[in-house]
């Protein structure tokens, strides 16, 4: 419990926490039945190549996803880079993605040989609109990318609208939303394609890899051929290929997390709802709200922080991270000002963008954080309101120092 | 054994394998082994994202491979993406047309052009001397030369080759890990080499690569590419990527790595037996490394001279697959003849040798699961193949 402003860790106190709490969700699998698949497998000598569980998890997933096929592979980074290059119109050369998105978005973009065109996003979601691509569509523009922002969605009714209308590919990355639904749905068969990644940091966790859905059979086969080299199951190449094949250690590690997701779900709800009810009072801090009335994975908790906060962003996250408070920045910085390779560079505002880079951070939730740590980082964050002229104080002290 | 023509799967006999018999490595540990390795990695609680066992596994292999920096990445192919990109290479870079489609794709995917060559008659392998004369002509940017069957190219001549052009030359050496032929372990050779831990390898982390060099400030681009994870220091790289190596993988080439000897014994065992069973066919020449006990011997690769041996390659090829023999078709045509490189005619008719030796042969299994008694079954279908070869090429038609 923190009484003075010296009790604080950036000051010199002892921090709030031994281990660290992150934002990585971090789930834990079950061990028994990861055993027995693996067994399987073992049995098989089968351990990699298209292997039994690989095959199982497409299956069960693309069920789950209420989607036709499902196309399993070594990482999500990996897979979407290759659904690019299947999915992008020939010729052309030019992928529009938010510039707040997920850090790596653009070197995904760049892997498969195309320039990213940053857009703005939404102010209310966060994820993109027509309004927003559309004037960053040209003549060159081979794919639409709609990544989900985390919380909310993007606009996939009038994506999947303005796709059409300009007869462009559209590819939504639905790593952050999995497990939801949209009007109902489920999430995985909206636009051409969606991408889901099984890193660690995920809801369900394969230690790495990821997945691409789709209702396109004739793109499935061809996303299946590409991770293994092009090969065709009649052993033709017909275009480039690679390595991206998924093997049964981490098929067999995604099984047995994708057998406890709905737990996970459980739990994660209730812990997201404790912070809500934690914070509820706090003036200047706000936790985006996941929707009640849909599915919702509940794996992240998005704070805005409002202009009656006291305190920076980075003074708020400094003093946080010394107490092993592990909380980040949002999609900071935001991508169209640290990728070099770009098209049209300057040439679109993203007013929205800029402002939202500054004011969102995400706090630690997972497998590192119980309802009770939840409890004792609420408690730092009213104490850090309560005492905030005297920590902006003390922090200004300390940077001149240094 | 099979007596008559009828016993042959391909016209409706039984199977000669019950089983599918797996065509690549595919050693496993002893499951015990496994099951505490990954145990471990449970109560640790730390799934990816270069952790201990990755990083015991890398420092194990810079000792044995007597390198100074060896990064473990996702699979070799990504591990060959990465390293042409972290070369900073651009345009055309020169490579053997008879190799496995991922060492050109990697360069496809790298943003590279791959300029092909064709390898030599008795080795098997480009050399300094069929390289030259390509970089002069087409201003090659480098040479990512491919360690094929055991066979080691001549890294002193390309190292020679690659000072007087001023151009780099890396391997693709995802068949020969645990090779030493001339006194010197494969894999601190030329700016970097590339391994493959995939399954079909002796060291098997069911799927994973390594790029080694005793560059440092190569390998620390390499380790700022595979992920934000395990950098040691931070250094501006072209492009991010994931190239993350994850414990599981980390745990199983570990306890493979402790097996490494044991199945070097075993395959060197299997690739005698086969040379042996079919010294006698023939139109058949099983492939052999010089000094065998300094090679993995983990390929088993048959030429076959259709003229001796009776019957074209492809027939031999499904009659083995219709006994449940797995056999990859991986090296059966030139990569130079394969979408998306096949549209430049005038290459097409240079590369010879590359179309001989693709267009005959075939890799038989090898491999913890493959017994003796496999051995001898495998032969035993190609030596009566070769004596009814007259008969079975009538039926066929």
């Amino acid at each position: 419990m923190k009484k003075l402003v010296d009790d604080l860790a950036f000051f010199g106190g002892k921090p709030e926490f031994v281990s660290v709490k992150t934002t990585m969700n971090l789930p834990k699998p079950d061990e028994d039945i990861f055993f027995r698949e693996l067994k399987h497998s073992f049995d098989a000598h089968e351990i990699s190549n298209n292997g039994p569980l690989v095959k199982k998890l497409e299956r069960k997933l693309a069920d789950f996803h209420q989607v036709k096929y499902c196309v399993a592979f070594c990482s999500c980074f990996v897979g979407m880079s290759i659904a690019i290059r299947e999915m992008a119109v020939p010729g052309r050369s030019e992928i529009v993605i938010p510039s707040l998105t997920y850090r790596r978005m653009a070197d995904i973009v760049l892997w498969a040989g195309y320039l990213p065109r940053f857009c703005d996003v939404d102010p209310v979601t966060l994820g993109v609109t027509p309004k927003e691509v559309e004037p960053c569509i040209n003549k060159n523009t081979a794919l639409l990318l709609a990544p989900h922002p985390i919380s909310n969605l993007c606009d996939l009714d009038g994506m999947e609208q303005l796709a059409r209308n300009h007869g462009l590919p559209l590819l939504i990355d639905a790593v952050e939303a999995f497990g939801g639904s949209y009007n109902g749905k489920m999430i995985g068969s909206f636009g051409d394609a969606e991408s889901f990644s099984l890193h660690p940091s995920k809801v369900v966790n394969g230690a790495e890899g990821g997945i691409i859905t789709t209702n396109d059979r004739s793109l499935a086969e061809t996303l299946r051929a590409h991770r293994m080299y092009g090969f065709r199951e009649n052993g033709e190449i017909r275009g480039l290929g690679c390595n991206a094949k998924m093997n049964e250690l981490h098929a067999a590690m995604s099984l047995a997390s994708f057998s406890v997701l709905e737990d996970l779900l459980e739990e994660n709800k209730k812990e997201h709802l404790c912070y809500q009810e934690q914070l509820a009072s706090m003036d200047g801090l706000r936790i985006v709200k996941y929707p009640e009335h849909e599915r919702r994975n509940w794996k992240s908790v998005l704070v805005e922080i409002e202009s009656s906060w006291p305190l920076t962003r980075k003074q708020t996250l400094d003093i946080l991270n010394e107490e092993k408070i592990w909380a980040r920045a949002y999609y900071s910085p935001a991508q169209h000002t640290t990728i070099l390779k770009q098209a049209g560079a300057g040439e679109t505002p993203l007013p929205v963008t800029k402002e939202a880079v500054e004011k969102y951070f995400l706090l630690p939730f997972g497998h590192s954080v119980s309802t009770d740590d939840i409890k004792r980082i609420a408690k730092v964050l009213v104490f850090m309101r309560a005492n905030s002229d005297a920590i902006r104080r003390r922090y200004e002290e300390q940077a001149d120092e240094a | 054994m099979k007596h008559s023509l009828s016993d042959l799967a391909i016209f409706g006999g039984p199977r000669a394998f019950d089983a599918l018999l797996p065509a690549g490595q595919t050693n496993l540990p002893e499951w015990a082994k496994v099951q505490e390795m990954f145990s471990g990695i449970f109560k640790r609680h730390y799934f990816s994202n270069h952790g201990i066992l990755a990083q015991e596994l890398e420092e194990k292999l810079c000792e044995y491979l007597n390198v100074r920096n060896a990064v473990t990445i996702t699979n070799g192919t990504i591990a060959l993406m990465h390293t042409a990109v972290a070369l900073g290479l651009n345009g055309k870079v020169i490579v053997p047309a008879l190799t496995h489609p991922a060492t050109a794709q990697a360069l496809s995917w790298a943003g590279l052009t791959p300029l092909f060559c064709d390898v030599d008659p008795h080795t098997l392998l480009i050399t300094p001397e069929l390289v030259e004369p390509i970089v002069r002509k087409h201003e090659a940017s480098a040479v990512l030369a491919v360690h094929l069957w055991g066979g080691v190219c001549d890294v002193d001549g390309f190292e020679a080759l690659s000072s007087k052009h001023s151009i780099p030359i890396f391997y693709d050496a995802a068949h020969v890990f645990g090779c030493n032929p001339h006194g010197t372990m494969v894999g601190a050779a030329g700016a970097a080499e590339i391994f493959s831990f995939g399954a079909d390898n002796i060291l098997n982390a069911a799927e994973g690569g390594l790029a080694c060099t005793n560059d440092d400030e190569l390998a620390a681009v390499l380790r700022n590419l595979r992920s934000s994870y395990g950098r040691r220091k931070n250094v501006p790289i072209p492009v991010n990527a994931n190239g993350r190596f994850s414990e599981f993988q980390a745990g199983l080439a570990l306890l493979s790595f402790n097996d490494l000897e044991k199945n070097r014994i075993e395959n060197r065992g299997r690739l005698n037996q086969y040379i042996d069973g079919l010294s006698d066919v023939d139109g058949i020449e099983v492939r052999a490394p010089d000094g065998r006990e300094k090679h993995n011997c983990q390929d088993v690769v048959i030429i076959i001279d259709e003229a001796s041996f009776g019957l074209p390659r492809d027939m031999l090829f499904k009659i083995l697959v219709s006994e449940n023999v797995s056999l990859k078709n991986h090296f059966s045509v030139g990569v130079h003849r394969r979408p998306p490189y096949s549209n430049d005619p005038d290459e097409r008719s240079m590369m010879p040798v590359t179309d001989m030796v693709a267009g005959s042969v075939i890799m038989l299994p090898s491999g913890q699961v493959v017994t003796e008694k496999c051995v001898e079954k495998v032969c035993s279908i190609i030596m009566y193949a070769h004596n009814n070869a007259e008969e079975i090429r009538r039926l066929c038609k």
